[in-house]
């Protein structure tokens, strides 16, 4: 698999004259490559999730309507991550809500694919079944096409990179790190074991430990993607800009996902504040993980 | 490295003209969301609290062994889904309670169908069979 350099350039040459020729062809072919990883990175990205019960429970019977903003939220996520993350600096908001579309076709397909399989849905399912299967799997699934789209592909590793999107492309990364990890841990029955079985004292070292976390995370142990505070900005200063803005919405994010799971209903607002923090840890974990990764 | 090199004028013309493929997906994705969406949204305004009903059918009745199997489907017809389903299978002779059997269904979602069995040591094909759904727990 060594090749020297003039080999190399060699097939650049006879690929450029090819690819001239039958110009839309090989456009057609590179993006069907394009395609095919981003089934990879859906699966990668919704496996555990698929291969957990209660997600299946809960897309039969969560709050329907609850369902539809949870798909609506997600949707100018999706928008946001492939205008953030296009590899080409000219993608426009066209294009970036053309390849939330792709990715959320590319998702839903996998998953139901992979849930008839698993005989989750079958043709004794109802659509109900069927469709609030798919629609809760999907959003975990379209996070991973669309990273794996743009950001694992081999053109992600040109140098020509993502845009520079500021400030709020790190809160809107931070986001939706927040929402993935989340979406994994908001189903699972543990969540409120764990809130239950916590003392306040618990709860208040468990926001201590994330936030130190989220921190430690992006601007101290040297992870590959650290950030380097900019010499005028004190320590403070970036502490509370990103990693305290960026725990509020991790939390907010926590608290959306478990009211829309029905997670809150009928609790009282102690149990609430407890079951929102021990959520809010993977959620923050993600939201630090997206800005180094992202 | 070098071979990223490579790939990329392709990489770059997939990005300049938008190709057919990415077309058909895209389309798909948005009748898909829509269609999720719109179906949601008409389930979660119509028939979000009919109590759940349950009715159970006799599918089939074999033998087990030195027992008999009562394959039941269960289904409920209201639009709530029931979590913990307990029913229970009566043999009667007459009025006389000849056998009971219970099952417990963990799920079964509004108009929706599940299926499940009851064992008895009698023949239920000379007796009658009488199915009673016993109690639920709201998920």
């Amino acid at each position: 698999m060594v090749h020297t350099a003039t080999e190399l350039k060699g097939s650049m040459h006879v690929r450029s004259a090819v690819s001239t020729r039958t110009h839309s062809w090989d456009a057609e072919r590179a993006y069907a490559v394009c395609v095919a990883r981003a089934f990879g990175g859906a699966l990668l990205f919704s496996l555990p999730m698929l291969m957990t019960m209660e997600m299946w429970e809960l897309g039969v019977h969560m709050d329907r309507l609850r369902l539809v903003l949870l798909l609506v939220f997600m949707f100018p996520l999706l928008v946001g991550l492939a205008f953030y993350l296009g590899f080409e600096s000219s993608t426009t908001l066209l294009d970036a809500v053309l390849d939330a579309f792709v990715a959320v076709a590319i998702a839903a397909l996998l998953t139901a694919t992979i849930l008839i399989v698993f005989g989750a849905l079958g043709p004794e399912h109802t659509a109900r079944e069927w469709i609030g299967r798919v629609s809760l799997q999907t959003i975990a699934g379209s996070i991973g096409a669309l990273l794996a789209q743009s950001q694992f592909g081999r053109a992600a590793y040109e140098g020509e990179g993502r845009r520079q999107g500021g400030d709020f492309a790190e809160y809107f990364f931070m986001a939706a790190g927040a929402l993935f990890l989340s979406t994994n841990v908001a189903p699972t029955e543990e969540v409120e074991l764990i809130a239950h079985m916590m003392t306040p004292w618990n709860g208040l070292a468990l926001v201590f430990i994330s936030l130190l976390l989220m921190h430690a995370f992006v601007y101290a142990v040297d992870f590959k993607g650290q950030h380097e505070r900019a010499e005028h900005v004190t320590f403070v200063g970036e502490f509370v800009r990103f990693t305290v803005l960026g725990y509020v919405l991790a939390i907010a994010i926590s608290a959306f996902m478990c009211w829309c799971f029905g997670r809150f209903d009928g609790v009282a607002p102690g149990e609430i504040l407890n079951i929102t923090i021990v959520l809010g840890f993977p959620a923050a974990i993600g939201a630090a993980a997206a800005r180094l990764v992202l | 490295m070098a071979t990223a090199q490579a790939k990329r004028p392709a990489a770059r013309r997939a990005q300049a003209s938008t190709p057919l493929i990415e077309w058909i997906l895209g389309g798909i994705g948005v009748g898909l969301l829509l269609a999720c969406i719109a179906f949601l949204v008409h389930e979660g305004l119509t028939d979000g609290e009919q109590p759940g009903a349950i009715t159970a059918s006799v599918v089939d009745i074999r033998p087990a062994g030195d027992q008999h199997v009562v394959l039941v489907r269960i289904h409920n017809s209201g639009s709530q889904t029931l979590s913990n389903v307990r029913v229970s299978a009566y043999l009667l002779d007459g009025d006389r309670e000849v056998e009971r059997a219970t099952t417990m269904l963990d799920y079964v979602p509004g108009k929706s169908t599940e299926e499940g069995g009851f064992y008895f040591q009698h023949d239920p094909r000379e007796l009658r069979i009488e199915i009673r759904p016993e109690g639920f727990q709201k998920p």
